[in-house]
């Protein structure tokens, strides 16, 4: 049964219905239908896995059974999101995880690296569980409506995104708390080296940090309780580069972060959403040969990646 | 905020601002006020429109808002213009 074809859009509308009515339910639903998917017609998602992770081809595929089940299961979450808002996703978020981000998030500034691996909108899910006001900075309206977060959807254009910068600048200064995802490419993007690539990372995070003093705290959200529940990783704040030279800072600090988010995919590869995946595959391999230039970045939207 | 900073004064200070934001070793000629910020121009990305602004905060002594930058400015003249507007 083809992903594109008639059944499986009727299948995926009648669990939308259900998604709305028993969220739990339907990810679980949702997860066996994205394993068996992959089962039955693997895609493109072991050969990534194998090549990105450098598993043996049976595990790969292991692997890759698991992505496809959380891409399935992120369907559903960004379905809830846009139909009840991202509280109803709050609720899906471990207690313990939200008391560690709410400690998390009691030293202020604060900016959150929300790397886009896990489930969609796992962390501002859990940032309103919190009862954390916060600024999120990202793509698309998938986050409006939350009196608790203040959400700068990013914009198509170099220019049109400083305003959201200036934004977050002063919301740090203010002693406020920041979520954001690195995103890649551009021209100006520091290089890093992650999962063997070198992939090229925007800058924005790491100027912020520069220039207001607040710490980065790398964070990832997690799929739980059988993947229908959400929990977080929480790091310890990014050492601060010394070096009055700014290049410099930003490359070692986006380094710290790439470094992290690394050990993270390495130990959990299957929470590595799959455009992520394919962003990774794209970047040059870092010994040297290059693969095909990507335009994408760790981000489930890839409609907005290219801009300057 | 520094008084009586006259216009001439404050574009200078923005110029110097944008020459250092920009990473690029460009020379003040290279600033005319036509030259678009983004493709094309100074080839400006966020990060540094927005480092270029707080350099301006720095140096002229004022807060700029970041409603300045919306909507974004798309040239020299345009950005030194919204800066200097805002100087005392």
């Amino acid at each position: 049964m083809s992903e594109r074809g008639p059944l499986w859009r009727a299948l995926r509308a009648a669990h939308d219905r259900l998604a709305l009515v028993a969220p739990r339910a339907a990810l679980a639903l949702a997860g066996a239908a994205g394993a068996l998917a992959e089962a039955v017609a693997p895609g493109e998602r072991a050969r990534l896995v194998e090549g990105l992770l450098g598993l043996p081809p049976g595990r790969a595929r292991a692997v890759a059974r698991r992505v496809a089940s959380r891409e399935f299961r992120g369907r559903a979450l960004r379905r809830l999101i846009l139909h009840d808002g991202i509280h109803r996703v709050a609720g899906l978020v471990l207690p313990d995880a939200i008391r560690r981000l709410r400690a998390a998030c009691a030293r202020r500034p604060l900016i959150l690296l929300a790397w886009h691996v896990g489930p969609p909108s796992g962390v501002p899910a859990a940032l309103v569980g919190a009862g954390v006001p916060a600024l999120v900075i990202t793509q698309g309206a998938l986050l409006q409506g939350s009196p608790l977060l203040e959400v700068v959807p990013r914009k198509d254009g170099a220019a049109a995104d400083a305003y959201f910068l200036k934004r977050a600048v002063e919301r740090l200064r203010a002693g406020g708390v920041l979520a954001l995802a690195p995103q890649g490419g551009g021209a100006r993007a520091v290089e890093v080296r992650l999962l063997g690539r070198r992939a090229r990372l925007r800058r924005g995070a790491a100027m912020l940090a520069r220039t207001t003093g607040a710490p980065l705290l790398p964070i990832v959200s997690r799929w739980a309780r059988g993947a229908t529940a959400i929990d977080l990783v929480i790091g310890e704040p990014l050492p601060r580069p010394v070096t009055d030279d700014p290049v410099a800072f930003e490359r070692r600090i986006l380094q710290s972060a790439a470094d992290w988010v690394e050990a993270r995919m390495r130990r959990s590869p299957e929470e590595i959403r799959v455009l992520a995946l394919r962003w990774l595959a794209e970047c040059p391999l870092a010994g040297g040969s290059v693969a095909p230039a990507g335009r994408g970045a760790l981000d489930p939207e890839p409609a907005a990646h290219e801009r300057a | 905020m520094r008084a009586g900073l006259s216009p001439m004064g404050a574009a200078d200070i923005v110029r110097q601002a944008i020459l250092e934001g920009a990473r690029r070793g460009l020379a003040v000629a290279d600033l005319r006020d036509d030259v678009p910020l983004g493709r094309g121009g100074l080839d400006l990305d966020s990060v540094a429109i927005v480092e270029i602004v707080l350099l301006c905060e720095e140096r002229l002594g004022v807060a700029l808002p970041a409603d300045l930058l919306e909507p974004p400015p798309a040239t020299v003249g345009d950005l030194i213009a919204r800066l200097v507007a805002r100087r005392p």
